[in-house]
C-alpha cells in the first residue's frame, strides 16, 4: 500500500486554488478515498480535492504539472475495476461537487451537464418532457456522469439502447497538460479525429472530464413486461437467441439462473417451480401500436423452448415486481454465502450454453459455488463466486476460478470486459486479447493525451518489460 | 527510375527533386500488384496523378506495401470505391493510390449474433446482400452503396440518408483490423456487442480519412431489418414553412428513420420522409405526421428514394460543402443559405442537422464560401468544403478550424504515421 504524505506547499497551493473547504489531506479522512468498489488494492492519496469550477480543475491539473505530482479524476467512487484508485499516490481530482445540470436543450435533444452529475438526475430533469438519459447501469442513482464515460458504463437496458458512447456528443476535459478543450459539441458529425469516442472508456487516464453533452432518448410509450420460467437453462438461452432471430429487439433480456434463483426464492417467496433451471425476464417497449403483437410472438417463443411458467405484468406494480427477481438477485446472494466477487465477461450470445456449462465444471473443479445473473441479450455475463473470505485458502480457489472464467470468455471470441473496465484489476489480462503490437497502439494514444503520464497512472496497460 | 507525370509537378506547385525521388514502384512490384501508366489517371485527385496504384490481394500485400512506403517515406492515398476520397486539401505530394477492393472477403458472419466481419474492401451492397437471407442489415443507407466500400464509409464517417435514427457507421463498429504506416497490423476492440477492454481504437479510426492506418478489417454489429416500410413526399409552399415543420416532426414519438428536405430551382422545397419497423407502429407514426404537419403527403417509390439518396453526390456540381450543425438549426441553417445563394441546390438530413449545398453553374466567391462557414459557426456547427478546385480548397480550406486538442490529434497523427506517408496534410489542421 502507496503512503505518502502530502507537503505543506502542496496543500497551500491547492487551498488557494479550490478553497481550504474543499481539500483533504488528513490521512484518516483519506482512508475513505484508498479505493473505490474494486477493494482489493488500495492505496491512499496525497490529497483529495473537490472542484466545483472547471477552472479550478485546470489549476491542479497545471498545479501538479508543476510539481510532477499524478493526479486521478474521481466520481462517486462505485468503479468495480479500481480505476479511481490513486495506484502512484498524487491527488484525487473528485468531482462531487460538480454536480449541476447547465442545459437541458429539448429541441436539439441534449442535455448538459457538470462531469460529477448523478447519471439518474439526467433523467429526472427531462422526464416531464418525455424524453430519458437512456444508459441506466445499475448504480444510475449514485454514479456521475462523469465516470459513466470514463467507463463507457452499460445496463440492462444496452441491448435496445447501446452503451454510453452512443449517447455521447460533447465532452469538455481538462487535458493532462491543463488545456481546457471542447471535444465534439451538439452535432451528431464531429471533426477531426473522434476524440469523444477516444475519450469514452478511457477510465481517468486521458484527462479529467468537467462537462458532458448527451443525447436525449424519448421515453417509450408502452411496454410489455414478462418473466418465463425454465427447467433447463439452455432452453431460456435458446429463447434469447429465438427471440432475436425473429426480428424483435426487447429493451432487456436479463437471465438469473438455478443457484441464485434458490436465494432469490429463500428472501421474496416468487413461488418458482422447485426444479426451475433458469428464470428470464423480458421487457419489450416502444409503441403501443406494435407492441401486442411482439409479445405474443414473444410468448409463442417462450412456450416453444419449453418455459413452463410465464407471468405478465399488467401495471406498473406487477413490473415492478417482476423486476425484483432481477434487480434483488445480487444482494440475496448473500444469503447462500458471506462473501461474493462478482466476475464481468462478455461472449458471443449464442456461446451463452456453452459458456454457462463450463462455468459451472469450472465452480466443480476449484470447489466453489458460482451464481450467474447477466444481461442474456447482450452475452454480458456476471458470475459471481460466492465464498468466505476467512479462509485464505477458498479465497486462493476463488482467484484461481476467475481467472479461469476470464480465460474461457477470451477463448470463446469474447471479452475480459464489458461494463467494470480493466483499471487495475484486470490489466495483466489485456494480453489475452491484445498483441504487443496492439498495446502499442493503444499505447500511442495515451501517449498522445498523456506524454509525461501524469493522469491516473498505473492503469489498463499490463507491465511491460524494463517498464518500471 | 520512373518519371513522375508532369501534371503532379506543375498542378501541385510542389518542386521535386528527381534525384531524391525513392524509386517506390519496382520495390512495390516485389511485394504486390503496383500499375503505371494510363490506369493511374483514374486515381487523380486534384489534378495530380499518382505514380503508381498498389492493388493489394491479401493483407499481407498491404502491409508489405506499406512497409515499403514508410521505409523510402513516399506518401500516397488509401482508396475505397472512389466516392469521398476527393474531399480533402490538396495534397503535397502523391506518389501511390492503394485500391483496396480486392480485399472483399466474407470472413465470418453469426446471424444469431447479429455480427458479421467482413474485408474493407467489401462493398455496402455486397455485404447487404450477404445480410438479407437472414432479414437483417447494417443500418448504413450511403449514397452509392454499389460503389462506396465498407472501409471507405467508416473512414469518411459517412451518413446516409438513415443517419438520423441509426447514428454514423462508428456506432455499428465493434472491432477493425488496421494496418499501421509501418506496415505493422494491429487489432482494435472485440467482436462482441459489449467490451470495455482498452481504449475505442475503431472509434479512433472511424473517422479518420485514411490518415492514422489502412483499415483492412471490419467487425459490424448488424440489426433486423424492419418489417415495414413507407417513405412518403410533400411539397413545402414556402421557405419560410420549414421552421414550422421542424418543430412539428420534433415530437418524441415521431421516430422517422428518414426526414430529408431538399431544394432545386425547378421542384422547389420538398420533405421526404420514411418511416419503418413493426407494421403497427408504422401506421400509427404516419397518422402522427399528418396529425403534427397538416401536409399533404404522397407516397414514393423505390426508384425516388434512390434519386433522394445519391443526389447530392451525383449531381455536377462545381462546389460543393457540407454543413454540420445541431439538429435543431438545420432549418435555420437551410433558410439563411437559401437566402444568401438563391442558385445553390440544398438537400439536408432534416433530423441529424447536416446540410449539403451545391453549385452546378457558378462557383461562389471565396469571400461567400467564407460567409457560408461562419453561418454555420453562429449556429455551433462547422463547414466542410467538399468540392471545389484546388485554388478554392487552398484559399477557402476545406476543413473547419478544430475547437481543442489540436495538440494532440498532431500527435496522434505523429505516433501513427511518423514519416507522414498517409494523405499527408490532407485532414484537419493540415494534418
Ligand atoms: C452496485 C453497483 C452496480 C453497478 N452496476 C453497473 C452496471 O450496471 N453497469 C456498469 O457499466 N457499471 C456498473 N457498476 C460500476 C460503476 O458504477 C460504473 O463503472 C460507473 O460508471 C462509475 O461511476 P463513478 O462516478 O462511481 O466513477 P468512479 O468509480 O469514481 O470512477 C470510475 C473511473 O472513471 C474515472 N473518472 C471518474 N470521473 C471522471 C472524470 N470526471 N473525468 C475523467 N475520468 C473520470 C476514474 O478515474 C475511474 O477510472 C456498478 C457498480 C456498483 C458498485
Amino acid at each position: 500500500m502507496i503512503t505518502q504524505t502530502a507537503s505543506e506547499s502542496l496543500v497551500r497551493d491547492l487551498e488557494r486554488i479550490v478553497g481550504a473547504d474543499a481539500v483533504l489531506c488528513d490521512p484518516f479522512e483519506l482512508l475513505v478515498y484508498e479505493c473505490d468498489a474494486y477493494t482489493i488494492e488500495k492505496a491512499v492519496p496525497q490529497a483529495v480535492v473537490f472542484p466545483t469550477e472547471t477552472e479550478q480543475v485546470q489549476q491542479v491539473v497545471q498545479l501538479c504539472n508543476r510539481l510532477g505530482v499524478p493526479f486521478v479524476p474521481r466520481g462517486a467512487g462505485t468503479g468495480l475495476s479500481g480505476g479511481a484508485l490513486a495506484k502512484q499516490g498524487g491527488v484525487v481530482i473528485c468531482t462531487s461537487r460538480m454536480t449541476r445540470i447547465l442545459e437541458v436543450d429539448i429541441p436539439n435533444r441534449r442535455i448538459t451537464a457538470q462531469a460529477g452529475a448523478i447519471n439518474l438526475d439526467l433523467t429526472k430533469a427531462v422526464k416531464a418532457q418525455g424524453y430519458h438519459y437512456a444508459p441506466d447501469p445499475s448504480s444510475q442513482m449514485v454514479s456521475t456522469i462523469g465516470g459513466n464515460v470514463a467507463e463507457n458504463a452499460g445496463g440492462p437496458h444496452t441491448l435496445k439502447y447501446g452503451v454510453t458512447v452512443n449517447h455521447i456528443t460533447g465532452l469538455e476535459v481538462v487535458l493532462p497538460d491543463g488545456e481546457v478543450a471542447w471535444l465534439g459539441g451538439k452535432c451528431e458529425q464531429s471533426l477531426g479525429y473522434d476524440l469523444v469516442g477516444v475519450f469514452t472508456g478511457s477510465e481517468g487516464t486521458l484527462g479529467i472530464l468537467t462537462t458532458v453533452i448527451a443525447k436525449l432518448t424519448p421515453l417509450p410509450q408502452g411496454w410489455r413486461t414478462m418473466l418465463a420460467v425454465y427447467p433447463r437453462l439452455e432452453e431460456a438461452c435458446q429463447t434469447v437467441s429465438d427471440i432475436i432471430a425473429a426480428g424483435i429487439v426487447p429493451a432487456a433480456m436479463e437471465m438469473i439462473d438455478r443457484t441464485t434463483l434458490q436465494a432469490v426464492e429463500a428472501a421474496f417467496r416468487f413461488g418458482f417451480p422447485q426444479d426451475a433451471d433458469a428464470v428470464l425476464v423480458i421487457e419489450l417497449d416502444g409503441l403501443e401500436a406494435g407492441l401486442d403483437r411482439q409479445m405474443q410472438r414473444v410468448l409463442d417463443i417462450c412456450r416453444a423452448n419449453g418455459a413452463e411458467e410465464i407471468r405478465l405484468a399488467r401495471d406498473e406494480e406487477e413490473r415492478t415486481r417482476l423486476w425484483t427477481a432481477r434487480k434483488k438477485a445480487v444482494g440475496s446472494l448473500g444469503r447462500l454465502a458471506p462473501s461474493t466477487v462478482t466476475q464481468d465477461t462478455v461472449v458471443p450470445r449464442s456461446k451463452l450454453p456453452q459458456v454457462l456449462r463450463r462455468i459451472m465444471e469450472i465452480g466443480q473443479e476449484h470447489g466453489v459455488r458460482i451464481a450467474n445473473v447477466f444481461h442474456a441479450g447482450d452475452g454480458s455475463l456476471h458470475p459471481i463466486v460466492l465464498f468466505d473470505e476467512r479462509d485464505p485458502e477458498e479465497v486462493r480457489r476463488v482467484r484461481a476460478a476467475n481467472d479461469a472464467i476470464v480465460k474461457l470468455c477470451v477463448q470463446m471470441g469474447g471479452s475480459i470486459t464489458g461494463e467494470h473496465g480493466v483499471g487495475v484489476e484486470k490489466a495483466e489480462y489485456m494480453r489475452l486479447l491484445y498483441s504487443e503490437t496492439d498495446l502499442k497502439a493503444m499505447r500511442l494514444v495515451h501517449d498522445a493525451f498523456d506524454p509525461q503520464d501524469l493522469c491516473n497512472p498505473g492503469k489498463i496497460f499490463p507491465h511491460m518489460e524494463g517498464a518500471e | 527510375m520512373p518519371s513522375i507525370p508532369m501534371r503532379l509537378r506543375k498542378q501541385t506547385g510542389f518542386v521535386y527533386n528527381a534525384d531524391t525521388m525513392p524509386d517506390i514502384v519496382s520495390e512495390l512490384k516485389a511485394v504486390t500488384t503496383a500499375e503505371e501508366g494510363e490506369g493511374c489517371t483514374a486515381y487523380a485527385l486534384d489534378g495530380c496523378v499518382p505514380q503508381t496504384v498498389i492493388k493489394p490481394a491479401s493483407v499481407q500485400e498491404v502491409r508489405d506495401a506499406l512497409e515499403v512506403c514508410h521505409r523510402l517515406q513516399a506518401p500516397g492515398v488509401v482508396w475505397g470505391g472512389g466516392s469521398h476520397v476527393g474531399i480533402g486539401s490538396p495534397l503535397q505530394q502523391y506518389l501511390w493510390a492503394m485500391d483496396m477492393r480486392g480485399l472483399a472477403s466474407l470472413k465470418d458472419y453469426s446471424p444469431g449474433d447479429l455480427v458479421v466481419t467482413v474485408e474493407a474492401g467489401m462493398t455496402v451492397s455486397a455485404l447487404q446482400s450477404l445480410l438479407s437471407p437472414h432479414h437483417q442489415w447494417l443500418p448504413i443507407d450511403v449514397p452509392l452503396p454499389d460503389v462506396q466500400t465498407l472501409g471507405g464509409v467508416v473512414a469518411s464517417q459517412g451518413a446516409g440518408l438513415s443517419c438520423q435514427r441509426y447514428g454514423l457507421p462508428r456506432e455499428w463498429l465493434l472491432a477493425v483490423r488496421v494496418v499501421l504506416a509501418s506496415g505493422e497490423g494491429v487489432k482494435a476492440g472485440v467482436g462482441v456487442v459489449k467490451n470495455v477492454a482498452g481504449y475505442d481504437l475503431p472509434r479512433l479510426f472511424a473517422g479518420s480519412w485514411g490518415t492514422l492506418g489502412v483499415l483492412v478489417e471490419l467487425t459490424f454489429k448488424v440489426a433486423p431489418l424492419p418489417e415495414v416500410s413507407l417513405a412518403v413526399r410533400s411539397d413545402v409552399a414556402d421557405v419560410a414553412r420549414l421552421f414550422e415543420l421542424q418543430d412539428a416532426l420534433n415530437h418524441p414519438l415521431l421516430q422517422a428513420e428518414m426526414l430529408e428536405v431538399t431544394y432545386g430551382r425547378e421542384e422547389g422545397w420538398r420533405l421526404y420522409c420514411g418511416l419503418a419497423g413493426f407494421e403497427e407502429d408504422v401506421r400509427w407514426q404516419f397518422d402522427l405526421l399528418r396529425e403534427r404537419t397538416h401536409s399533404e403527403w404522397a407516397q414514393i417509390e423505390a426508384d425516388e428514394v434512390e434519386w433522394l439518396r445519391d443526389r447530392y453526390l451525383l449531381a455536377s456540381a462545381v462546389c460543393r460543402c457540407r454543413c454540420v450543425v445541431p439538429p435543431a438549426q438545420t432549418a435555420d441553417m437551410l433558410v439563411w443559405t437559401h437566402q444568401r445563394f438563391p442558385d445553390a441546390n440544398l438537400q439536408a438530413h432534416f433530423g441529424a442537422g447536416i446540410v449539403y449545398v451545391w453549385w452546378e453553374e457558378t462557383v461562389p466567391d471565396v469571400q461567400a464560401l467564407r460567409e457560408l462557414r461562419a453561418q454555420a459557426h453562429a449556429l455551433e456547427g462547422f463547414c466542410v468544403l467538399e468540392k471545389a478546385s484546388a485554388e478554392i480548397k487552398r484559399e477557402v480550406g476545406v476543413w473547419d478550424a478544430v475547437r481543442g486538442g489540436v495538440g494532440v490529434l498532431r500527435r496522434l497523427k505523429e505516433g501513427f504515421d511518423p514519416h507522414g506517408i498517409l494523405a499527408p496534410g490532407r485532414f484537419v489542421e493540415g494534418l
